[in-house]
């Protein structure tokens, strides 16, 4: 079983022979069977907006609950809301409403609005919970408001308005950002936003309001069809006006700033080509990828490529650059290699980490050894044992202490890197790795690897 | 003019919120996200229908417009 699907009584994920399959209970067939009839279910996959399912038998049958088992199309990598940078978040919020607002129109409406539930695939956000969808009742309000808020508007409004990094705190808050918590982040210039005035801040003061109220307000509450489509819009228009701060970070620049002339830059993305059609892998990790453009060389092959970094501004270049080009094989990822994502949720199970999500054919690391080593005081050992459990080939690049992007960061931090050398670098990954190809970048003092796990 | 009227609603809003606050045992967040839901969304509402109505006609003096620039052309 999934170890989120327990909290749906309708239904739940499992993984049978390495397949992922969900199981529709009984209580969910009238819902289920009516996303079908109504149309909604063809019209959504249609457009690439819900991810499609087949009905399925499996000789292994589960709980007396049972009415039908769906496989849905496998996606190969599951990634959550704090790894999205700010317009695969955006995205990710306008994909919920659109299917929303679709839903009533075919008399259905989401009852849960959680992140979680998109995925992105190909290039593009979808929806993957199949069993979200539910029978409009007449004059009733969207279950979801308050969840929608929390899981994007919150977050998005926290990285435009406050700080790129706050989604983060999606990490800490498994159920979205509380909208009193944003309230009081928020400076005073987002009031003059009306949507976050209203959908966050007088929403927090209308929860603070009521919080103790016996009432139960999802039973009385009242709100036409006509009502509910304006809050829709309302928070469509809300969700476009956030824009991705004019912030400056440290790797904005980096290909403006670079230790390779163009030569040998084009250089070396010809030792990563021979290296790619080397072992020909079918997904590669870029760990370190900065806007993408050594993932590049694999996505464009048709290799699955995951692009890892730790800057925001980089990694929301390289997701419009991914967007406008309509790339189906990259996917833009933000992610503090130092301090991976962890597992978290009940009994830290609900969400996994990031070893356990991305493995890979071939890991890639260029010109992230001297970061993690010497900004990061972690040891080689430790490296090439995290390289190791990701993938079975890595190509790395060796950055000397001579290099001027060493010597930068040692200029603020006394040098306690007596073994940081290659022929210590080599011995110690020699450990985990076999070392199959060796190679000089002309004009420069770097070198790559090719190595395969042992 | 339209900020001046969405502050004036949301000083309204912000009334009825205020106004209804009772005192019971449970924190209850979720009824005063289904509560102002209902308030904002039936201003959401009447906002829509004025927009609609003022489109409409805008529209018909913008198609007027568009009719002069095919004449034109």
């Amino acid at each position: 079983m999934n170890n989120t699907s327990y909290k749906d009584p309708a239904g739940f994920v499992f993984e049978f022979e390495g397949q992922i399959y969900r199981q529709i209970n009984l209580c969910a067939a009238e819902d289920y069977d009516f996303l079908t009839e109504s149309g909604l279910y063809k019209k959504l996959t249609q457009k690439g907006l819900l991810v499609e399912h087949q009905e399925v038998s499996l000789s292994k049958k589960t709980a007396c609950e049972f009415y039908k088992i769906i496989k849905p199309a496998q996606i190969k990598y599951i990634t959550y809301p704090y790894e999205w940078s700010f317009s695969a978040l955006k995205d990710a919020a306008l994909l919920t409403l659109k299917i929303q607002k679709t839903a009533l129109k075919h008399k259905m409406s989401l009852k849960d609005a959680s992140a979680y539930n998109i995925q992105f695939c190909k290039g593009k956000p979808v929806f993957i919970d199949t069993l979200s969808f539910e029978k409009y009742k007449p004059d009733t309000p969207w279950a979801a408001y308050g969840q929608f808020c929390r899981h994007f508007l919150t977050p998005l409004a926290l990285m435009s308005y406050t700080d790129i990094d706050l989604n983060k705190l999606l990490i800490t808050n498994i159920d979205g950002i509380a909208l009193e918590t944003a309230k009081k982040l928020l400076p005073f210039r987002a009031i003059f936003n009306f949507g976050i005035l209203t959908h966050i801040i007088i929403h927090s003061m209308s929860q603070k309001a009521y919080e103790n109220t016996e009432k139960p307000a999802f039973k009385t509450a009242r709100m036409s069809l006509f009502e509910q489509q304006a809050l829709i819009d309302s928070l469509i228009n809300t969700v476009k006006s956030l824009k991705f701060p004019k912030i400056y970070t440290q790797w904005g620049d980096y290909y403006k700033n670079t230790n390779y002339s163009e030569e040998s830059f084009q250089e070396k993305k010809d030792i990563i080509l021979h290296f790619i059609n080397k072992v020909e892998p079918k997904s590669l990790c870029d760990l370190g990828s900065n806007r993408g453009d050594f993932s590049r060389i694999a996505s464009d092959r048709n290799i699955v490529t995951l692009a890892f970094d730790i800057d925001p501004v980089a990694v929301e270049d390289s997701y419009l650059y991914m967007k406008s080009n309509k790339e189906t094989n990259i996917l833009p990822l933000l992610q503090d290699l130092t301090n991976p994502s962890p597992a978290i949720g009940f009994m830290n199970e609900e969400r996994k980490n990031f070893s356990s999500r991305f493995q890979c054919d071939m890991v890639m690391a260029l010109a992230l050894i001297h970061h993690l080593a010497i900004s990061n005081n972690l040891p080689f050992d430790n490296i090439a044992k995290f390289f190791s459990s990701l993938g079975k080939y890595l190509v790395i690049e060796f950055v000397p202490k001579t290099d001027s992007k060493v010597q930068h960061l040692l200029s603020s931090r006394e040098d306690i890197f007596d073994n940081y050398d290659k022929e210590t670098f080599e011995s110690i990954f020699d450990k985990y790795f076999e070392i199959l190809e060796t190679i000089n970048i002309k004009n420069s003092k770097r070198i790559l690897y090719l190595m395969r796990s042992r | 003019m339209k900020k001046f009227l969405n502050f004036v609603l949301i000083i309204f809003l912000l009334l009825v919120i205020v106004n209804n606050q009772e005192a019971h045992a449970y924190i209850n967040p979720g009824s005063g996200s289904y509560i102002f839901q209902t308030i904002i969304g039936g201003l959401l509402a009447v906002v829509a229908v004025f927009k609609k109505l003022l489109g409409s006609i805008t529209g018909l003096f913008k198609k007027h417009k568009d009719t002069d620039g095919e004449q034109d052309e």
